[in-house]
C-alpha cells in the first residue's frame, strides 16, 4: 500500500508542477466568470441555465484534462518512457496501475473542486440579485450531489483510457479511443430507443444484443443530476430511480475496468 | 547599418498598418453582408450530441445565437426556414427550457399556418416536459384560436391550463366564453392581454398592443349588439348599419390587418393579413 500511495504522490506532485494542468485551470475558471456575461439573453431559465453551464464547463475541464494529460503521463511508446524508470524500481504492475489511476484521480478531482467550489460561490452570488422570478430554487444539496455524479463520470472514462492505454502504444491512440469510447457512450441509447419504437423478431435479438453493448459501453446520462439542482423534488422522482443505484453501478463498472487493467499490464511485454 | 536599423521599425510598422487597414475595411464589407442565421446540425448528430452532458449548453448557445439574430435587425422573413429548424433543434436537446417556448412564440407562431403548427408540436412537447408552467398550453391556445381559426382546441387547452392551479381556474371561465355565442370577440381580447402581459420584447408588446386596440373597437360593436338584442327581445339587426345611430354614434373603423364579419346573430373580428399568405 505505502508504495501505491508514493506513486500516486509522485504522479499528483509532478501534475502539478506542469503548466498545460494549470493553464487549463486557469482557462476553465475564465470561462466560469467571464460565461456569466451571456446570462443576460436568460430570464425565467437563469438559474438553471447558469447551474447547467458551470457543470458543461467542469465537464469539458475534465475531458480536456483526460484526454490531453493524464493519457500523456499513462502512455507508453518511444516518446513517453516513464513507466520504464517507474517499473525499474520494486513496484508491481499492480501497484502501478493503481497508484498511477490514484494519483491521476486525486489530481482531476482537486481540480474540479476548485471549479466546483467556484462555480458554487458565483451561483450563491447571482441568486438574491436574479431575485425569485428568475431564480426561485437552488438546492445546495442537489448541486453537491450533481457535483459527484459528474466525477463519477471523469472517473469511469480516466479508468477506460487507463484500460485502453494497458492494450495500446502510445498516446494518441489512447487519445482516439477513449474519443470513440465517449461517442459510442452517447450514441447507443438513442439507438436502443429508436429500436425499441419496432416489435419484429430481428429487433428484439438486436435490442438485446445492444443491451448487453450497453454493460460495456454505459449510459453516463444516469449520473447527469444537473435538471435537480434548481429544482426541490427528490432525485429520485427526477431519475426514476434510487440515487444509490447509478453510483454504484459506475463505481463497480471502475472496479472492473482497473481489474482488467491490472490483468492486461502483468501479462503485456512493456518494453 | 542605420538603413538597416530603420528597415527593421519600419517594415514590421507597415505589415501593422496594413493589417489594421485591412480589418477595418473587412468589418465594413460584413456589416452590409446580408446576415443569415447557419442551418443547424444534421438530426442524427444532434441526437447523438443531445445525449451528452453537455446537451443543455448546447440548446442554450443555439438560443443566444438565435436571440442575437432575432434582436439584431436581421431579415427574419428570409430566415424563418433556419429559425424553425433550430427551435426544433433547441427542443430536442433540452425540452425543459422554458425561455425557449417564450421565444418560439414569440418568433415563429406568427410567420404561417406551417410555422404556427411547428410551433404548437414545439409546445405540446413543452405541455410534457413541463407540466405545471401555465404558459404553454396558454401559448399552444392562443395559436389555435388567433392563427388557426380552431377555437375548441383552443378552449380544450385552456381549460387543461386552468387546471394547474387555483389561481389559473379563470382560464377556464376563458374557455367557456370563447365557446359561447358572441363569446370570441370578449375572449380574444381577454387572450390578447395575457399575451401582451407574458411578453418582455419591445416590438412583440407593441404587435399586441395594436391588437387589443382593434379588438376593443370590435367589443363596441358587441356591446351594442347585445344592448340592441336585449331591448327588441332578443333579434339581432340584418347588418351592422342598423345599429347606428340608436346603439353606436358611428361603425368604428378598423386598419387594414381587421375587418368585422357579421353573420347575424354571431359577430367575429377577422383577420386579413397577420400572417404571411398559407403555404
Amino acid at each position: 500500500m505505502n508504495r501505491i500511495f508514493a506513486l500516486a504522490r509522485i504522479i499528483f506532485l509532478n501534475g502539478l508542477r506542469r503548466n498545460a494542468v494549470w493553464g487549463l485551470c486557469l482557462f476553465a475558471l475564465m470561462f466560469e466568470v467571464f460565461g456569466m456575461l451571456f446570462m443576460d439573453f436568460f430570464g425565467r431559465d437563469l438559474g438553471r441555465v447558469i447551474s447547467d453551464f458551470q457543470f458543461s464547463i467542469m465537464w469539458i475541464a475534465g475531458m480536456l484534462f483526460i484526454l490531453f494529460y493524464a493519457i500523456q503521463a499513462i502512455a507508453w511508446d518511444d516518446d513517453h518512457r516513464a513507466i520504464d524508470s517507474i517499473l525499474a524500481r520494486p513496484i508491481s504492475r499492480t501497484e502501478y496501475v493503481l497508484g498511477t489511476m490514484l494519483g491521476l484521480t486525486i489530481l482531476l478531482l482537486c481540480f474540479e473542486a476548485l471549479l466546483g467550489i467556484t462555480a458554487y460561490i458565483q451561483i450563491l452570488w447571482v441568486q438574491p440579485r436574479a431575485g425569485d422570478a428568475y431564480f426561485p430554487i437552488f438546492s445546495t444539496a442537489h448541486y453537491w450531489i450533481t457535483w459527484f455524479g459528474l466525477q463519477f463520470i471523469l472517473i469511469a472514462l480516466l479508468s477506460v483510457a487507463m484500460l485502453i492505454s494497458s492494450a495500446i502504444r502510445g498516446a494518441f491512440p489512447v487519445m482516439l479511443m477513449t474519443l470513440a469510447y465517449t461517442l459510442i457512450c452517447s450514441g447507443l441509447p438513442v439507438v436502443r430507443e429508436s429500436l425499441k419504437q419496432k416489435a419484429n423478431e430481428a429487433s428484439q435479438s438486436l435490442e438485446q444484443l445492444l443491451q448487453g453493448l450497453n454493460m460495456i459501453f454505459p449510459d453516463y446520462a444516469m449520473l447527469d443530476f444537473k435538471d435537480s439542482v434548481v429544482s426541490l423534488d427528490s432525485l429520485e422522482s427526477i431519475m426514476g430511480m434510487p440515487v444509490w443505484m447509478p453510483f454504484s453501478l459506475v463505481g463497480l463498472y471502475i472496479v472492473v475496468i482497473i481489474f482488467l487493467t491490472c490483468f492486461i499490464y502483468q501479462r503485456r511485454d512493456i518494453l | 547599418m542605420r538603413m538597416q536599423r530603420l528597415a527593421y521599425i519600419i517594415i514590421p510598422l507597415l505589415v501593422v498598418g496594413m493589417y489594421v487597414q485591412l480589418f477595418y475595411t473587412q468589418e465594413k464589407q460584413q456589416s452590409v453582408k446580408e446576415v443569415r442565421l447557419m442551418p443547424t446540425m444534421p438530426t442524427q448528430v444532434f441526437q447523438v450530441i443531445g445525449h451528452t452532458y453537455m446537451q443543455q449548453m448546447l440548446a442554450d448557445m443555439l438560443f443566444i445565437k438565435v436571440a442575437v439574430f432575432y434582436g439584431g435587425g436581421n431579415d427574419i422573413e428570409a430566415s424563418v426556414d433556419e429559425m424553425a429548424n433550430h427551435f426544433v433543434t433547441m427542443n430536442k436537446l433540452n425540452p425543459k427550457m422554458i425561455d425557449f417556448y417564450y421565444r418560439t412564440e414569440a418568433a415563429l407562431a406568427d410567420k404561417g399556418d406551417d410555422y404556427t403548427n411547428i410551433t404548437n408540436k414545439i409546445l405540446e412537447v413543452g405541455l410534457k416536459a413541463l407540466p405545471d408552467q401555465v404558459p404553454i398550453p396558454y401559448f399552444e391556445g392562443f395559436n389555435y384560436y388567433y392563427y388557426l381559426d380552431e377555437p375548441v382546441k383552443a378552449a380544450e387547452l385552456l381549460r387543461l391550463a386552468s387546471t394547474y392551479d387555483e389561481k389559473y381556474q379563470w382560464l377556464g371561465h376563458l374557455a367557456s366564453t370563447l365557446l359561447a355565442k358572441g363569446g370570441s370577440i370578449r375572449a380574444g381580447l381577454t387572450w390578447l392581454k395575457g399575451m401582451y402581459g407574458s411578453m418582455k420584447d419591445g416590438e412583440e408588446k407593441e404587435r399586441y398592443a395594436a391588437d387589443i386596440q382593434e379588438f376593443e373597437k370590435a367589443m363596441v360593436v358587441q356591446v351594442a349588439l347585445e344592448r340592441y338584442a336585449s331591448k327588441s327581445g332578443g333579434s339581432y339587426p340584418e347588418k351592422l348599419s342598423d345599429l347606428v345611430p340608436e346603439e353606436l354614434r358611428m361603425l368604428p373603423k378598423f386598419s387594414e390587418k381587421f375587418y368585422l364579419d357579421y353573420q347575424p346573430p354571431h359577430l367575429y373580428l377577422k383577420v386579413k393579413d397577420k400572417r404571411r399568405p398559407k403555404s
